[in-house]
């Protein structure tokens, strides 16, 4: 059974602020959207900001309810359970923010956060023992409880958070860029940190995140967004094979800089189209290189090219 | 020909009010020929940033220059008055930051902001001005210029915000472009964006580019050459091909290796120890990387090694080098 799913989930908002008042504009954030991730693996999402990414990781915590189709945890609908039942249901999942410094209590003692998750959830015996046991989890030494997080460097202050996103043994952690607002020194110790807890407590990853390049590293799987919609799903390893990926990841792909020395043109032209007024057929068309004349006229829908590779997009796959 | 900017062993300490003076710059030598772009590396707390503000003369209070020359074509700016000083920038020296909607302000539109530069540096009327700026704007590839001139700020993205900074920067040719991060707050393909924009400007205008990242492939597609600081100092200084193909000191080999786009996927990144020294902790006679350097000697903690032409313009400092080459 999977352990997350969305099935054709839509997220609108009602645009009613400001010179936008009374006009009855929805903005869709997210549109008829698909997903799963079985236990064990990693996904990443990866897209560029307004793809709605972080609204399809909200709806997946069931931190907002779906306009459209439904999300399953454990095979159970979020949105038809009860709010007891669905407080329970959070232990399992918990979430790691992008940044560190303002996501911790700063008037908290280190115990005192890693303290909250057991207290929320009245689990309360052995709290210090467990305490402990996660600052050793996570690289850092028992007696750094007493700390505050501004006493911390930033790689400290994120290892801080994923101790407490593990206090509760969830089986999915959701990371939200967890490594983007860190040194390059400090980046590849909380990767390797997260290799290492995935293992150690049998975790499955949703990982969020705007660049290809570090993602890759973690990810069994990517799903590439573009414009509230899912354009390509695929083996993180099919990124080998890039011939035949959708022209925006591609396009993503080249667009991260590279370590080899030298000039590259940029491979987009424009920016994304506001979604008030998602462009007609291909979201990607009025950007797309190759687009064809079909692709303004018609969407095109997920289609199996290789296995577990979903693409949608018009162009012959050439794989 | 003199050297568009020549940093001469500039220090620059914080003050503190019972506490003695911090070095955040620690005799800091750079030299940047027209036309150059360079790359200077370091993460945060390095000094890179402040590098770059002692250029401007724009420190926070309680930060000073204690020592060192900064000249720029001939000129040593740290003995000219702040009136001298502010009328170099925007007219020889462009600047761009990191943050597009906190350098721009948000109760003007952008068209007058560009526009601004050429009233106040060439004295031009406001509808000339304008007219500049349309056509400068248009240079940074601001789609439909004329039309966005006319919008605020929060009205456009965050690529668009950049493009608009980099048009104020470049509009009077600087000889001296100084960018502090200058894509780091937008989306990759922006990204790509934006720095072939910054390239091809530079290019044609032939200004010299102080490039500040801690993002090693921004420099690999951008620069002729890098500088690597850590803790305030100059660590390493070499052209682009030498340093992405070899690099020498045991902190930028460290950081080279720990990118996740050298490794196999899954695997196990090879780290640096530790982490960066904050102000304070940096050793004074020592290497400011030897507590974290897997390779330090005996000698490295009791000596500072000193900034050693190697061959050509490669510059390292590191004794375990030093020593190879004798």
């Amino acid at each position: 059974m999977p352990l997350l799913r969305l099935e054709n989930v839509s997220k609108d908002y009602n645009v009613n602020q400001g010179f936008m008042a009374g006009r009855g504009i929805r903005l869709s954030a997210l549109a008829g959207v698909s997903l799963t991730l079985t236990p064990g693996q990693t996904l990443a999402l990866v897209g560029e900001s307004g793809c709605g990414k972080s609204t399809l990781s909200r709806l997946a915590l069931a931190l907002e309810r779906p306009s459209a189709g439904r999300v399953f945890f454990s095979g159970q609908d979020l949105n038809a359970l009860s709010p007891r039942r669905l407080r329970a249901l959070r232990t399992q999942m918990q979430i790691v923010f992008q940044d560190p410094a303002t996501s911790l209590n700063p008037k908290m003692t280190v115990r005192e956060i890693l303290s909250e998750p057991f207290i929320i959830h009245n689990r309360k015996e052995n709290m210090e023992e467990e305490i402990i046991f996660l600052l050793r989890a996570v690289g850092m030494a028992p007696e750094q409880a007493r700390l505050y997080p501004h006493q911390f460097s930033g790689g400290q202050r994120q290892r801080i958070g994923i101790a407490r996103a593990l206090a509760l043994r969830p089986s999915l952690l959701l990371a939200d860029e967890p490594v983007s607002a860190l040194d390059v020194s400090v980046q590849a110790q909380v990767l390797n940190l997260l290799l290492t807890l995935k293992e150690q407590f049998g975790l499955t990853y949703l990982l969020i995140a705007h660049d290809l390049s570090v993602v890759t590293h973690l990810a069994d799987r990517l799903a590439i967004m573009y414009l509230g919609k899912i354009v390509e799903t695929m083996p993180a390893a099919a990124l080998e094979s890039f011939a035949g990926l959708h022209p925006y990841t591609q396009a993503l792909w080249r667009s991260a800089p590279s370590l080899t020395p030298g000039r590259k043109p940029p491979p987009l032209t424009g920016e994304m189209p506001s979604p008030l007024a998602p462009p007609s057929g291909c979201r990607f068309h009025p950007r797309c290189p190759e687009a064809l004349s079909l692709c303004a006229r018609e969407e095109p829908a997920l289609q199996e090219i290789g296995p577990g590779h979903f693409r949608a997009c018009h162009l012959e796959a050439r794989l | 020909m003199t050297n568009t900017l020549e940093i001469k062993n500039l220090t620059v300490i914080l003050e503190g009010r019972d506490k003695a003076p911090l070095k955040i710059i620690d005799r800091l030598n750079l030299s940047l020929a027209p036309g150059e772009i360079l790359g200077l590396v370091g993460e945060s707390g390095s000094g890179k940033s402040m590098t770059a503000l002692s250029v401007m003369g724009l420190l926070p209070p309680g930060v000073r220059i204690s020592q060192g020359e900064i000249f720029f074509k001939g000129r040593n700016l740290t003995a000219l008055t702040p009136e001298k000083l502010r009328s170099l920038r925007g007219l020889d020296i462009g600047m761009v930051f990191q943050e597009p909607m906190t350098a721009l302000n948000p109760v003007f539109t952008v068209g007058r902001q560009v526009a601004e530069v050429y009233t106040a540096h060439l004295g031009l009327s406001k509808k000339q001005a304008w007219q500049e700026a349309v056509t400068m704007l248009g240079k940074a590839g601001m789609p439909d210029p004329a039309r966005r001139a006319g919008h605020y700020p929060h009205q456009l993205s965050g690529g668009m915000r950049q493009r608009v900074l980099i048009a104020m920067a470049m509009a009077l040719n600087p000889a001296l472009l100084l960018a502090d991060e200058p894509t780091t707050a937008l989306d990759v393909t922006i990204q790509a964006q934006i720095l072939a924009l910054l390239g091809q400007l530079v290019q044609e205008e032939k200004s010299a580019c102080l490039l500040i990242t801690h993002n090693l492939a921004v420099v690999a597609q951008m620069a002729q050459r890098v500088a690597v600081m850590y803790a305030g100092r100059l660590v390493e200084v070499a052209a682009i091909e030498q340093m992405f193909s070899a690099p020498l000191h045991p902190y930028t080999q460290g950081l080279w290796a720990c990118l996740p786009a050298q490794a196999r996927a899954g695997e196990k990144l090879p780290v640096i120890a530790g982490t960066v020294p904050s102000l304070g902790e940096v050793p004074p006679a020592a290497c400011s990387f030897a507590p974290r350097c897997p390779q330090a000697l005996d000698l490295c903690r009791q000596a500072e090694p000193a900034l050693l032409n190697l061959n050509g313009d490669r510059r390292v400092a590191c004794f375990l080098r030093h020593q190879e080459r004798k």
